[in-house]
């Protein structure tokens, strides 16, 4: 096989390396059932009134959960059939599963109503870039320790048909080059986007973290002219694929988080993200440190400006290992990327996106209208500024995005 | 064929050429060193550019890059845990003024080699617990951590 020893990816090497410590199996859940978009008939709550007043297209769309319940993964990793009704005009769907890590979780197959396989059956044993990438899938999807979240569509391949749908889990662990399954339970919560049409606009509200790196505080962030400025540019960066930034909340947490290292003893960046629990708003977050040295796939590691805890991340939910993006703030002389496309950028994964060429290997995200090109946000530079129109719409398909 | 696959093939076809033509500035690497979230494997690395490890070191003391490239090179060359990495950092450590540089040689030497970390590293570490700059010897501390034998604790509580 040859496997993952060819590919490693980005964010994904984040992923693989949230399993690190026991320190993941403690972090909670939070579904946010106060939500508007997680419960319609919520819809009076403060952070929901909020949203909808800064949101182009009020109410244009809905969220319904499909299936909120807990599975068996078996000794081969996986679960039985489960299935769930997508309903008429349902734009998109997000499958959620929590885990505990060091498992490493995925789909192991998804069939839609029509029994089309958008994800194909044993693909993290089959696809030569397993188990990162799913290269072979009609829906690409990765997996990841810990929490994993897929959705589809996020090509414009994808047809969403409604009706009865089926998923299989897998937990597996990795050993050398070999994969295992694992045997457990875990979490799934499935939510449909549904709407009259795919959302034009949207608005995406957004939770800063601080851990004073860069001198930056809950307090002083709000009127910094640097940070102000960084926002900014991300609004319009944003503002071209029609989503605005509605609600920013400002928190401070421990700077012990100003430098986090990720390695396979020492995963700080579990916990980090799993801070957002303290934020009870349904919002991206987003967290602010000093530097990060992301652990390779395969060994090794390099220092990296951002990392986003998933493609897409998790939704629905903060407090887990993987709700949220880090971005690395220390100022350095001629540093590649603006911090404003950094953020853009790594949003960008979290919402679904990912990287429009994989450096060093031959794969492409599963766009028509994206080239790979220096001047796209999604290169693995991150260097340029244009989001393309299918972009667009994965990310305003994303419960993160309220339409 | 589409358009991306077109890039694509040209882009593995230059790589491929590898280092036929000595740069000064070695362009081949560029994509490495300048991504964002993207750490390699040593494979990859290996596969798409001639003497890879040869030319990351190069990068890493090529005072025409960036100090973030610099950096990603210091801290990739993690990826070859041998004589050549560890030659390479020492020298890095001795010679850099940059404390953002300096920082990243003794915290790739110790993540890299660990246990097995010999005195000239040890010695280093110890050196740069001391050094003026209150960012390498943060970086000393954390590195240090690294030459003891190895726990589950995380870092951070
Ligand atoms: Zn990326």
């Amino acid at each position: 096989m040859r496997s993952r020893n060819v590919l490693c990816v980005l964010v994904l090497g984040a992923v693989l390396s949230f399993g690190c410590g026991g320190d993941d199996k403690e972090e909670p859940l939070v579904v946010l059932n106060n939500s508007n978009n997680v419960n319609n008939a919520n819809n009076s709550n403060n952070a929901n009134n909020a949203n909808n007043a800064n949101n182009a297209n009020n109410g244009i769309s809905q969220l319904e959960v499909l299936l909120d319940t807990s599975v068996t993964t078996a000794a081969t990793g996986q679960t039985q059939n489960i299935t769930f009704d997508v309903p008429e005009g349902a734009q998109s769907v997000v499958v959620n599963v929590i885990g505990t890590s060091p498992n490493q979780y995925t789909l192991n197959s998804w069939i839609d109503a029509d029994g089309t396989q958008l994800v194909t059956t044993n693909w993290v044993r089959q696809d030569q870039f397993a188990p990162q990438f799913c290269t072979g899938c009609l829906q690409r999807v990765t997996s990841a320790v810990g929490a994993f979240a897929a959705m589809a569509p996020t090509n414009q391949d994808v047809e969403l048909v409604s009706g009865t749908h089926t998923i299989q889990v897998e937990a597996f662990s990795v050993a050398g080059n070999q994969i295992a399954g694992v045997a457990g339970e875990a979490q799934i919560l499935v939510t449909a986007k549904v709407a009259p049409e795919r959302p034009p606009a949207g608005t995406i509200d957004l939770n800063f973290f601080f851990t004073g790196a860069r001198g930056w505080t809950a307090e002083t962030a709000k009127t910094d002219q640097v940070f102000q400025g960084v926002i900014e540019e991300v609004r319009t960066l944003y503002a071209q694929v029609g989503i605005e930034l509605g609600d920013l909340a400002y928190y401070d947490i421990s700077e012990d988080y100003q430098i986090i290292e990720i390695d396979q003893t020492t995963a700080s960046l579990s916990p980090l993200f799993a801070e957002s629990r303290m934020a009870d708003n349904d919002a991206v977050n987003l967290f602010f440190v000093d530097e990060l040295m992301q652990s390779g796939p395969l060994g090794g590691f390099g220092v990296v400006l951002g990392i986003s805890g998933g493609i897409p991340g998790p939704t629905g939910q903060v407090g887990t290992a993987r709700s949220g993006v880090a971005i690395a703030t220390k100022s350095m002389p001629g540093v590649p990327t603006p911090m404003s496309k950094v953020i853009a950028h790594e949003m960008g994964h979290f919402l679904g996106l990912y990287h429009t060429a994989e450096q060093l290997l031959p794969i492409q995200d599963q766009l028509d209208d994206t080239s790979g090109s220096a001047d796209e946000l999604m290169n693995a530079a991150g260097n340029g500024d244009r989001l393309s129109e299918f972009q667009g719409v994965v990310m305003r398909l994303n419960p993160w995005v309220k339409n | 064929m589409n358009l991306k696959s077109i890039a694509v093939f040209f882009v593995v076809l230059f790589v491929g050429m590898g280092s036929a033509v000595a740069h000064h500035h070695d362009g081949e690497i560029d994509e490495v060193l300048k991504a964002i979230d993207v750490v390699p494997t040593r494979a990859q690395l290996d596969h798409n550019l001639k003497n890879a490890q040869e030319r990351i070191i190069h990068a890493m003391n090529d005072t025409k890059r960036n100090e973030y490239e610099r950096q990603r090179a210091i801290t990739l060359l993690s990826l070859y845990p041998n004589q050549k990495t560890k030659d390479a950092l020492l020298e890095g450590f001795r010679t850099f003024e940059n404390p953002q540089l300096k920082k990243y040689t003794i915290y790739t030497l110790a993540r890299t080699f660990g246990e097995a970390s010999d005195d000239s590293i040890r010695q280093a570490i110890a050196q740069a617990k001391n050094d003026e700059s209150l960012d390498v010897r943060k970086f000393a501390k954390l590195a240090e951590k690294y030459l003891q034998p190895k726990t589950t604790e995380p870092s951070v509580k």
